[in-house]
């Protein structure tokens, strides 16, 4: 089948992106992907109330243990039986982790994929992000600056909708924002101690793609303000957290100009020597298995960190005997996640006589100050932290008392608890990686994946000094009953931010793709998922996809229709 | 479930302050709990739901508000424990509630189940704060306890008494406990 200009494999956060982004310049474009279709008015079960769902919306627990263990040991805390047909089934999707390795590889074989399951921390790089790799020689250098990659920003944000607030922070550049979730009077009072007592560390609102405020575009594709219920992982019937779903497929889909494959697994791209371009992309049909090839002038692969790696891999040629576009052997190395620890908790009686209605998406967070606003410590780069805060007597936390005091306990004086989590820098390195398995296959006759990856040194150190600073930041502003448990952290893939496995730089012999997100070997082909990063930083990374995706798609929109490509 | 059981268990329910429990059974409910007045119990024994059943009444009691009893807790719990536990969380709950039982009976005048109201309520009342002490902390009391307020919690009946709207609509981070 052909006459597609462009070819989206993946419907992702960033194959969403840039299948918007490409239909709406004119492009005929076809996303592949490898799940079921997913239609909010038929398939999200968020609106179902928690008493009328099976077993209180809980998932049995041999079903877990038997299809989705994997998936409940990371992210056990956003599934339920609303949420769960937004994740794989480990049973009928394995892999293998090579000698002491660990990784959690968290996934959403659907339309939308994990844009349906983020936390929606939207969070931009800032212009040390680019730097430090050039600097202390760990990675490659960006062969982007963040001045070339802000202006992607405020496109990104002003469509995608981030509520937040602007700060002046250099390290966390601002950005075009909703009004943000407010914060409570005690993530105020942790806001105002750390200003007076750590110069340089700051708490703000979490930047969360969450309508508080919605567009006139928002609207217009049926987008509502959110309702601060708090069940995103479910879907949301009321669109108003950004998903592809939800956002980018709508509003390529009313450019007439986009069709949508599903159940179309990736088996490999072609690569025409003689054109020296790729020129088609074969798929089997997840469920009858009979094979397809798709023709374009244009691929963006989009099948996600891992799984364009695997792609490219599989992908092999005369030409590109090792995997497609992987003559520097970086293909599926520098394998990058986030790392973080146990939280900690802290107790404040301060604001004993408040409690909150709703329920905020979101909370607070502490951009990275170590080794910007703050020099000497025992590790490079850096961390930031996530947190929230509620009263100790919320319903559902484990307390003494019986009767009717203890059922109206929500209405008595209570302190309240603040969490903290550290996400931490993960250094990129080559052994680090994903690689086809030798010998075993899946379901339809793919290699799986084998990971080889750890947390290094300098991981475990950003953890405990991060749990060390969150102490002192809750010790200097009153805060009691201190729980940091040590020496916990996470294995590579837990905080579900993989990437690097084809990054970008300024030299074809060690990196996979140029500053454009395109393949320095083949100038049709462009990798705009979490592959192309050179490094993880600490921030939350989506946003920072989409608009490499948004810029790189308008240059190939650029390119294609001058005959360039 | 013979017809002489299942009376015993109404039986049992009415003894410990139940008959908003059986109230509730004959209305069609919406959480999928157990339908008591069906089957009887499908996980628990008789004696183990009256056990339930007892620690419910007490723990989350009908005041202005329904109680767990009224929410149809116990059957919600009998539930779960037949169609989401697996079978070890199933044997380790059984263990409990035989533990937590002889525990309240020692401080219930011998029987828990046959106490009068204020005794019971007083037996558990010193287990209770025992069970939350750093010296003597029960964390399979705790966890029952906490199972008990997560099911009123998600009743129809609980999320009205707690407020907790499933639509809040808005986020309001300071609200005084005092307008409750």
């Amino acid at each position: 089948m052909s006459n597609f200009d462009a070819i989206v494999i993946g419907s992702g956060m960033s194959g969403g992106y840039a299948a918007k982004e490409l239909t709406e310049r004119g492009l005929k474009v076809l996303v592949l992907e490898r799940g079921k279709n997913v239609v909010p008015a038929e398939d999200y079960n968020d609106t179902v109330p928690i008493w009328e769902r099976p077993n209180l919306g809980r998932i049995p627990q041999d079903e877990l243990e038997e299809h989705y263990a994997v998936q409940n040991k990371a992210a056990g805390w956003a599934m339920n039986w609303a949420s769960k047909q937004f994740f794989v089934k480990d049973s009928e999707h394995p892999y293998e982790e090579a000698d002491d390795s660990k990784f959690q590889w968290v996934r959403g074989y659907h339309s939308g994929g994990r844009s349906v399951l983020w936390s929606r921390v939207a969070l931009r790089l800032g212009p040390q992000d680019f730097e430090e790799n050039k600097k202390d020689g760990h990675g490659v250098d960006w062969p982007v600056r963040y001045k070339d990659i802000a202006p992607w920003y405020d496109k990104v944000e002003k469509f995608v909708g981030i509520a937040g607030q602007n700060e002046g922070l250099p390290q966390l550049p601002d950005g075009v924002f909703q009004p943000p979730f407010a914060l409570t009077d005690t993530e105020k009072h942790l806001r105002e101690s750390v200003k007076a007592n750590f110069p340089g560390r700051t708490v703000i609102h979490t930047r969360t793609a969450n309508l508080t405020q919605p567009t006139e575009e928002q609207m217009s594709l049926g987008r509502a303000p959110c309702q601060a219920r708090n069940q995103c992982h479910e879907g949301c019937s009321f669109k108003a957290y950004f998903s592809s779903v939800n956002a980018t497929l709508p509003a390529a889909q009313r450019t007439g100009n986009l069709t949508l494959i599903n159940n179309a697994i990736v088996h490999s791209i072609e690569y025409n020597a003689a054109k020296k371009r790729v020129s088609a992309v074969h798929v089997i049909d997840k469920i009858t298995k009979n094979t397809s090839r798709y023709t374009a002038k244009l691929i963006f692969l989009n099948a996600s960190t891992v799984g364009s790696a695997m792609i490219l891999l599989q992908s092999k040629s005369e030409s590109f005997p090792s995997g497609l576009a992987n003559r520097s052997d970086q293909v599926g190395r520098n394998l990058m996640d986030h790392v973080t620890g146990a939280g900690i908790t802290g107790r404040l009686n301060k604001f004993a006589h408040l409690t909150s209605y709703g329920r905020r998406p979101c909370g607070i967070y502490i951009p990275r100050y170590g080794n910007i606003t703050e020099d000497g410590k025992p590790y490079i780069r850096g961390f930031g932290y996530q947190g929230w805060s509620s009263p100790v007597n919320t319903l559902n936390k484990r307390r003494p008392g019986i009767g009717r005091e203890f059922k109206e306990s929500y209405k008595h004086p209570a302190p309240w608890e603040i969490n903290l989590y550290a996400f931490g820098e993960v250094l990129p390195n080559p052994d680090n990686r994903v690689e086809l398995h030798p010998t075993k296959k899946d379901k339809w006759g793919l290699p799986v994946a084998q990971f080889h990856t750890t947390m290094g040194e300098n991981e475990r150190i950003i953890i405990e000094e991060a749990r060390k600073d969150a102490i002192a930041m809750l010790e200097e502003a009153g805060f009691t009953d201190i729980k940091a448990p040590k020496g916990h952290i996470t294995a590579m893939g837990n905080r579900v931010h993989e990437m690097g496995t084809a990054r970008m730089g300024r030299d074809r012999n060690t990196s996979v793709l140029n500053g454009w997100c395109q393949a320095h070997d083949v100038p049709n082909l462009f990798i705009t998922d979490g592959s192309f990063m050179a490094s993880s930083a600490c921030q939350n990374p989506s946003l920072t996809y989409m608009a490499f995706t948004a810029r790189a798609a308008n240059y190939a929109a650029d390119k294609l229709q001058a005959g360039a490509l | 479930m013979t017809a002489d059981r299942r009376q015993f268990i109404f039986g049992a329910i009415s003894l410990v302050g139940g008959n908003a429990l059986l109230a509730s059974c004959k209305s069609e409910p919406n959480i999928k709990p157990t339908n008591i007045a069906n089957s009887g119990p499908l996980f628990y024994s008789a004696a183990d739901f009256v056990l339930v059943t007892r620690l419910c009444d007490l723990i989350l009691p009908r005041t202005e508000t329904p109680g767990a009893l009224d929410a149809g807790v116990p059957a919600i719990l009998d539930s779960l424990m037949d169609q989401w536990a697996n079978s070890e969380t199933q044997s380790n709950h059984r263990r409990d509630l035989a533990d937590i039982k002889t525990g309240l009976d020692a401080n219930s005048g011998g029987n828990f189940i046959d106490a009068e109201y204020s005794v019971a309520e007083a037996g558990l009342n010193v287990f209770d704060t025992a069970a939350f002490s750093d010296e003597h902390a029960h964390f399979a009391y705790q966890g029952l306890k906490q199972l008990i307020e997560v099911a009123y919690a998600a009743s129809e009946a609980g999320s009205e008494t707690y407020h907790r709207n499933p639509v809040p609509g808005y986020w309001d981070p300071a609200v005084p406990i005092d307008t409750l």
